[in-house]
């Protein structure tokens, strides 16, 4: 029996990049992982930035999250144009530090709404560290095709895997 | 190279169902990884059982958020264990993952699993930790409503072997 976790792409950021898009990705397997390790190279210890699937910037992304960053605290967001929920190490954080996450999306083909859980770790050896986790939808009926990432300058180093899982 | 991820077992129900259901599990896997995207608009836990263990064998503790705010539970001596979030929706399934490791060990059982759900307006986001206290090999499990409501059609659990080696 084959092996079920396929690495479909590896991108790995030789200089700071403005976007990263995971495109063309292949519509055989059932379910996504992405796994990444991201740094954004400017602004606070920790900032956000937008990630999107098929490049939509419809206002049809929603998701509640439970977060630690020294106490526990809670928020969710309704017809947004991005899941915007994320953050990942910034640039006056911890030299060398990056967020380390994972977005997990089962039956991405599938023509309903695609749901997602995304969890994150942003440590900082400071105050300004967090640990999250999130739920979250897309109200896309399409297969996903490609995950962006936007609105913030993605630093030199960072890393994303995606893999595909089949269920059989 | 070694395979990791193996598909054991997915059953995706065509109808409503009070029960999902793995069997004959082989111990030859390190760990186990169950995915299971629920539907049910009934507001019941995911619950698991080990073996057909209906004994008050099982304890859990969870955190998170519902709608209200965060959440936090922990019960002992219980029929059954919780992995996942209430079901909420007919239509948008709840997703779960949940793993177990050493499940063919002597040892007792931990489950450690994460459920969100996102309706658009509502839902939940949880960490479930478990612990089924038998030193028996898991060689099934048996996925129910926590408080006996069924899964609705579209339902689906897959259930991985992972291999260390």
């Amino acid at each position: 029996m084959g092996s079920t976790y396929s690495l479909i792409s590896a991108t790995t950021l030789g200089s700071n990049a403005s976007t990263v898009a995971l495109n063309s990705i292949p519509q055989t397997y059932t379910d996504l992982v992405l796994r990444f390790s991201l740094r954004i190279s400017s602004g606070n210890p920790l900032n956000g930035y937008n990630l999107r699937f098929n490049s939509d910037s419809s206002a049809i992304y929603s998701s509640r999250f439970y977060a630690y960053d020294g106490g526990l605290y809670f928020n969710y967001d309704t017809g947004s144009n991005a899941f915007a929920s994320v953050v990942a190490n910034g640039g006056t954080s911890t030299a060398g530090a990056y967020t380390s996450a994972e977005l997990y999306i089962p039956n991405y083909t599938n023509s309903s709404s695609k749901p997602f859980i995304y969890s994150e770790a942003a440590e900082n050896n400071s105050t300004s560290a967090v640990s999250k986790i999130s739920g979250g939808l897309y109200r896309n009926t399409s297969g996903i095709t490609s995950v962006n990432f936007s609105n913030a300058t993605f630093a030199a180093g960072s890393t994303f895997y995606l893999y595909g899982v089949k269920d059989s | 190279m070694a395979l990791t991820y193996e598909p054991i077992s997915t059953t995706t129900l065509s109808s409503a169902a009070n029960s999902i259901t793995f069997s004959s599990i082989p111990a030859t896997y390190t760990d186990l990884h169950l995915v299971v995207t629920t539907l049910g608009a009934t507001g019941d836990y995911i619950s698991i059982r080990f073996n057909g263990d209906t004994s008050t064998n099982y304890s859990w503790i969870i955190g998170g958020m519902d709608n209200t705010g965060t959440f936090q539970q922990k019960a002992t001596g219980q029929a059954q264990g919780r992995i996942g979030n209430s079901m909420n929706s007919a239509t948008i399934p709840t997703v779960t993952r949940t793993d177990i490791f050493s499940y063919a060990g002597s040892t007792y059982k931990t489950v450690n699993s994460t459920s969100g759900s996102d309706i658009n307006g509502s839902g939940e986001v949880r960490v479930f930790t478990n612990m089924w206290r038998s030193t028996a090999a898991i060689n099934s499990i048996l996925l129910r409503g926590d408080a006996g409501a069924n899964f609705a059609i579209g339902t689906k659990a897959t259930l991985y072997g992972i291999k260390a080696a």
